[in-house]
């Protein structure tokens, strides 16, 4: 079997496009070409025969400047606004978002907060599934459905890294101790992040399970 | 100038041809090209080359959109759906045609031939 992928990156290399994008449209005519192939030898051709057929069929400089007037600038911003800045939006508003409303954060100091907590442990999973469904909605790649489904414990994550080596490497005084800061990194980005993926994994099995 | 318009009516009935098979179900590339092949026996045929660039414009369009998901074989494609404002569009897109063959069908007996 021909090595498409190759094939393609080879032959689109000057295509003016971002990485992603370029990677996207590679990956999606690497499989064009992959089945147009198997197609031509099923068809009882030898893999020769089969391979210059199969490539008889594009002019790819005039392909490569089609693509890129098809996929311009405005769809980029379109596309990563939608892809990308929506779904991360409403992942980092509705799970962590809500602790900038004033007197919420009060309640995760109260005497007894396992209650906010779990409450908001529950809602996680759910947060996680929505912002699976509206990323996979909305045509995100996989590593970007990840990312916006994961970004509160990224973003935690990168906050409590800078807590944590503030307070060690510069030895200032801080009120909580070393033991508090691990457990605050342990709810904030472990546990938030494997709520959080359960709820899109939860909802990814059953999308698919139900297509 | 008689160049143009048939590229114009190639473009058109391209365009047309994408969304009424996406109205029935989400498809890939590869599935749209064989589709469109089949059901016009060989008339319209979509390559490489003409598909692609036709499938980044509608979706600039916002008039479809493609998501990846695996096929019933286990492999990875980019899977294209008729959006709202493509439905939208589908409708007077379809009556607009209609009315083209039935102008060219009175003008020519089009139909006929």
């Amino acid at each position: 079997m021909p090595d498409w992928n190759l094939v393609v990156r080879e032959q689109l290399h000057r295509l003016q496009l971002p990485p992603e994008l370029v990677e996207e449209v590679i990956a999606e005519l690497e499989a064009h070409l992959e089945e147009q192939y198997e197609e031509h030898l099923a068809g009882g051709l030898i893999q020769s025969e089969a391979f210059d057929l199969t490539l008889k069929q594009v002019n790819w400089s005039r392909l490569a400047k089609d693509i890129e007037s098809s996929k311009g600038k405005e769809e980029l911003m379109n596309r990563r606004t939608k892809q990308i800045w929506f779904p991360s939006l409403i992942s980092l508003t509705a799970s962590i978002g809500w602790m900038t409303i004033p007197g919420i954060p009060s309640y995760f100091r109260a005497p007894r907060p396992s209650l906010p907590y779990l409450v908001w442990m529950i809602t996680l999973p759910l947060v996680g599934a929505t912002v699976g469904y509206l990323s996979r909605r909305v045509g995100s790649t996989r590593a970007a459905q990840l990312v916006t489904v994961l970004l509160p414990a990224i973003v935690m994550s990168a906050l409590w890294v800078m807590i944590i080596s503030t307070v060690g490497l510069e030895r200032i005084q801080h009120p909580l101790p070393f033991a508090h800061l691990g457990v605050g990194f342990l709810i904030w980005v472990v546990l938030q992040g494997t709520a959080l993926l359960c709820g899109a994994l939860l909802f990814w099995k059953l999308d698919k399970s139900l297509a | 100038m008689l160049a143009r318009i048939r590229s114009k009516i190639a473009r058109g009935s391209a365009e047309l041809s994408i969304m009424a098979l996406l109205a029935d179900e989400p498809l890939y590339g590869f599935e749209i090209a064989k589709r469109i092949e089949e059901k016009t026996n060989g008339a319209l045929h979509f390559t490489l080359a003409s598909l692609y660039p036709m499938l980044y414009e509608l979706e600039k369009r916002h008039w479809i959109v493609g998501r990846w998901q695996e096929n019933q074989a286990g492999r990875n494609r980019r899977y294209y759906s008729l959006t709202p404002t493509g439905k939208k569009h589908l409708v007077p897109l379809r009556r607009e045609w209609r009315s083209f063959f039935q102008a060219l069908d009175q003008l020519a007996g089009v139909s006929h031939a």
